[in-house]
């Protein structure tokens, strides 16, 4: 083995010990310092991939899993769904109250990751999960919530933070609930575009959106009232 | 009789459900750091875990062998990342999760490392890939040529490029790749 193959050899597998190599690293003092230098190298790769995993991520998927398993299978996400509802929610979102210039990116994601939610949840029968599932998730983002008729729940990750994502039945009607922590806006504005109508509040654990379809026939005054419960029934633990 | 095979399926199923959870907590720090190095996304990163883990337990019963469970989980999230590729033309989130500051918490911040995290970043995914393999998680040659189904020769010249390119990268003689690299 020559010097060329030596390296070409390193380089692809630094941890290789063909007999060839270990015989040409015998004769060869400048291939053993090429080769110290790749192992260091690597040595910095290693701890240049080795980026920091979410704290609870584990659970979070342990979690989802439990509840995905209480409910009728379902479609993940309706990824081909959400671009043209995309479009809808970061051009369309309508503010109701004077200062329509403070919406925030980070509020514009909150409503973007509801557009993922699969439509199938609206229109359809689906059974309530247990309390307890719930308040387990809830739990998991250091929350205290005692909440009736939640048909889904998952923590899902929207703009960086694990945020609870709901969806609460409401006799016909359906809404969808979003609690992102470290968000917090510095007033409630209301939605009303193609997509969604509803609220986005400031809450003490973070924002709290509360939304329904468009299309269906809500008044906003219930959603108002449903954001009004929600706001004292979802407690951080630490209050309590 | 019938109480009988109603115990067998209920056994069979708690042992399915600890089979599943023993992989979730060993292998979702390892599946995680690899979907961020494929997709540069801490959020994206997370549903990918999430969407490997859903499908694993889809097809938990076809995993045979317990010591190929972490190339059959890395598999699956190649897969599912694949997808997600397919459909990025309508995935809003290329749009807005890219701009995600939290690089803050990455575990070792002093400047060579960071240096080399920003040139691994520069690296085209078909390099990189392997790289994070090879020295993440030490698979070697013909273990990452078959995960990815191509030759173990094209696996070494990638990985063999992957170290020049980081090489030239960190002495400065390599500012930005040619378009023909990009992945």
């Amino acid at each position: 083995m020559n010097c060329l193959e030596f390296r070409h050899l390193i380089l692809s597998d630094p941890y290789a010990k063909p007999s060839e190599a270990e015989a040409h690293l015998e004769t060869c003092a400048q291939c053993r310092r090429f080769r110290q230098e790749v192992l260091d190298l690597d040595s910095d790769i290693e701890k240049a991939l080795n980026i920091e995993v979410p704290e609870g991520l584990a659970a979070r998927v342990l979690l989802n899993h439990s509840l995905q398993e209480q409910k009728p299978r379902r479609k993940w996400v309706q990824y081909a769904m959400a671009a043209s509802v995309l479009m809808a929610v970061l051009f369309s979102v309508t503010f109701l109250n004077e200062q329509s210039s403070t919406i925030t990116p980070s509020t514009k994601k909150i409503l973007a990751h509801a557009a993922h939610q699969p439509h199938e949840f609206y229109g359809s029968e689906h059974q309530p999960l247990a309390n307890e599932d719930v308040e387990r998730l809830m739990a998991s983002l250091q929350l205290t919530a005692s909440i009736d008729n939640v048909v889904y729940a998952a923590i899902c990750p929207v703009d960086g933070e694990s945020a609870a994502h709901l969806v609460i039945k409401d006799g016909e009607d359906q809404y969808t609930v979003l609690l992102v922590p470290e968000h917090s806006p510095n007033k409630m504005f209301s939605v009303d575009d193609k997509l969604w109508r509803g609220f986005v509040s400031p809450h003490p654990a973070g924002a709290l959106a509360v939304l329904a379809g468009a299309n269906d026939t809500h008044a906003i005054t219930r959603i108002r009232e449903i954001t009004n419960k929600l706001q004292s029934e979802i407690y951080l633990t630490a209050e309590i | 009789m019938k109480d009988s095979s109603n115990e067998t399926g209920l056994s069979n199923m708690r042992q399915k459900q600890v089979q599943y959870e023993n992989l979730v907590k060993a292998y979702s720090g390892w599946l995680y750091r690899y979907a961020y190095w494929l997709c540069g996304e801490k959020a994206t990163s997370e549903d990918l875990v999430q969407e490997t883990f859903l499908r694993a337990w889809r097809f938990l019963d076809s995993l045979k062998d317990e010591g190929a469970a972490k190339s059959w989980l890395t598999t699956i999230l190649r897969r599912e990342n694949a997808r997600r590729f397919e459909r990025k033309q309508l995935d809003y989130s290329d749009v807005e999760m890219d701009t995600l500051p939290s690089e803050r918490q990455d575990f070792d911040t002093r400047p060579e490392i960071l240096a080399l995290r920003n040139a691994m970043k520069k690296l085209p995914v078909k390099y990189r890939e392997p790289l994070v393999l090879q020295v993440l998680e030490g698979y070697n040659l013909e273990e990452i040529a078959a995960m990815f189904d191509l030759p173990r020769n094209t696996v070494a010249t990638r990985l063999h490029r992957a170290r020049q390119k980081l090489r030239k990268f960190l002495d400065g003689e390599e500012e930005q790749l040619s378009v023909d690299e990009l992945p």
